[in-house]
């Protein structure tokens, strides 16, 4: 019996050519069926982007308070107000000897002099301590920056510290920072489950558009299949379709984000003037602008394959 | 080139397409598949072509056993043959040049060759001059030749073709077969279904007649005359 004739073998550069050729114009086609039917393709585009869009714009809230909380990270400062009797020059011998604790990363001493001047431009209240007739109440402060903002080892250093005989009382407000970071934490994980279900959204908007497509071509495919198209192949098109959704939806994320910035970022700059600058609007930079770009094309390209998936089974022999 | 052994084809329905059918076909021969509808033609067809499996029995295809062509094998077998249908099955939103060039890009033939294969294939069935022409504007008996000469373009082995003058009428369907007889003469393998008694009693080629399933008769070709 005869056998099948094997192919002569062509160079394997040629062979390369070949595949490019066949991706570039496949490209090039898939462009062109989106740019025939434009108003279609806008609409896709749009919901795939406003889909996109969402979280990240929630990213962006989300980072610009965790940056408010990162800034007060650091003012985990403990204040140690002394007795009244305890002079400057004790003050800073206490201040040696904290300052040679492990746990201790800096130790500054404020006098009561110092301390009016801070109080006065820092609040405002001239008047009441004027009303005082001249003396000064403050004590003399030692304020002490742990060197960890670990929960268990601020704990120690706050127990250590207000066993102190020259202390009066130990003040250290970090409670609404904690709530500040579990709000935070919160936020972060809605945001993930936010992306994880709007992705899902976007491979399924994708699949269906291009399952539309599919259909109007499946003879084509049958064909294609009948005369030894490979999988790849069949796919390809449609791949090339949904990744140009994918991409085409990240822009329109990025232009929506970049307008809801804009919009914001007046008043929000005004509102953080409030609170010393502190609080900032970011606008979507580059590193962002790339990740929706592969997160639109990987979706998009998920979406093409999942749906096309299903079809090449349908056309597969019995 | 295509060999049967006990091949029987069930479908769910419990209906047989065919039974214990033995069957080998030469590298090289024209033959004619005839039978009523339903007494096989097309079943077989399938089952050489992988579109189905046969229910029990084993095809070998250019000494290739089908049964072990799986997956991704079934695409690359394919590439060896050609396939001509009734219904043209051409694609309609594309011209004659495109839909000849079909398997040459699915094999990845580079641009230049697929152009140069293409006219030649299109010139041997004499469409050249109507390359750009979209399936609707040719007339019936061009469209198969179109569907012919994407058929042949990538030089198959084996060439196979169900009722390819089923919608022609008798003129046109002698050209047709013609065209199938010059393509066997250079060495294709062909194996055309088609119940066109008449035509192919002209032909003087080998006959291979179906019903219900079986193989009838098996009528090789008339002695050629001295």
């Amino acid at each position: 019996m005869s056998t099948l004739p094997q192919r002569a073998p062509r160079g394997a550069r040629r062979r390369v050519e070949a595949w490019a050729a066949q991706h570039l114009q496949c490209a090039v086609a898939s462009l062109g069926a989106l740019c025939h039917a434009p108003l279609a393709s806008l609409l896709t585009a749009a919901v795939i982007g406003v889909a996109l869009a969402l979280p990240l714009s929630a990213y962006l809230v989300i980072r610009g308070m965790s940056d408010v909380s990162a800034r007060f990270a650091n003012s985990g400062d403990i204040s140690l107000f002394l007795r009244p009797e305890v002079t400057l020059s004790g003050a800073r011998r206490l201040a040696a000897e904290l300052s040679a604790r492990a746990d201790v990363a800096a130790v500054e001493v404020i006098g009561k002099e110092q301390g009016l001047v801070e109080f006065r431009s820092a609040l405002g209240m001239v008047s009441g301590l004027d009303a005082l007739g001249g003396a000064n109440p403050l004590p003399v402060v030692v304020v002490v920056r742990p060197q960890s903002v670990q929960e268990p080892a601020v704990e120690g250093l706050l127990d250590a510290l207000s066993k102190l005989p020259e202390g009066e009382f130990v003040q250290v407000d970090r409670h609404w920072l904690a709530r500040l970071q579990a709000i935070l934490d919160i936020a972060h994980r809605v945001l993930w489950l936010l992306a994880g279900l709007l992705g899902a959204g976007v491979v399924l908007v994708i699949g269906n558009t291009l399952r539309m497509s599919i259909e109007t071509r499946r003879s084509e495919i049958e064909i294609a299949k009948l005369f030894g198209a490979s999988d790849a192949f069949v796919r390809r098109p449609f791949l090339y379709h949904g990744l140009f959704y994918g991409l085409a939806g990240a822009l329109v994320a990025c232009a929506l984000v970049f307008i809801a910035a804009l919009t914001l970022h007046g008043p929000v700059q005004r509102l953080g003037a409030e609170y010393a600058g502190q609080l900032e609007l970011s606008v979507p930079g580059p590193l962002h602008l790339a990740i929706l770009l592969a997160g639109g094309s990987v979706l998009g390209l998920l979406g093409a394959w999942l749906s096309v998936g299903r079809h090449l089974r349908a056309v597969e022999p019995r | 080139m295509i060999r049967l052994q006990q091949v029987s084809k069930r479908y769910g329905g419990g209906q047989d397409a065919l039974r214990d059918v033995d069957l080998h076909i030469g590298a090289g021969e024209m033959v004619f598949l005839t039978g009523h509808s339903g007494a096989g033609k097309s079943t077989l067809l399938r089952l050489v072509t992988l579109i189905e499996r046969p229910s029990r029995g084993s095809i070998a295809v250019g000494g290739q056993h089908l049964g072990r062509v799986r997956g991704p094998a079934v695409a690359r077998y394919r590439r060896h043959l050609g396939m001509v249908f009734q219904d043209h099955r051409l694609l309609m939103d594309r011209p004659a040049f495109d839909n000849v060039a079909l398997p040459l890009v699915i094999a990845g033939y580079p641009h230049q060759e697929v152009a140069r294969r293409v006219r030649a294939a299109l010139d041997r069935v004499g469409l050249l001059a109507k390359e750009r022409a979209l399936p609707q504007m040719l007339s019936s008996g061009e469209q198969q030749r179109v569907g012919i000469a994407r058929a042949v373009v990538h030089r198959p082995a084996v060439l196979l073709a169900d009722e390819p003058t089923g919608n022609l009428d008798p003129e046109l369907s002698v050209e047709i077969m013609h065209l199938f007889e010059r393509f066997n003469q250079v060495g294709v393998t062909v194996l055309i279904a088609t119940h066109d008694l008449g035509l192919i009693a002209r032909m003087g080629h080998r006959v291979v007649r179906l019903a219900d399933g079986r193989v009838m008769a098996d009528c090789a070709p008339p002695a050629a005359p001295a």
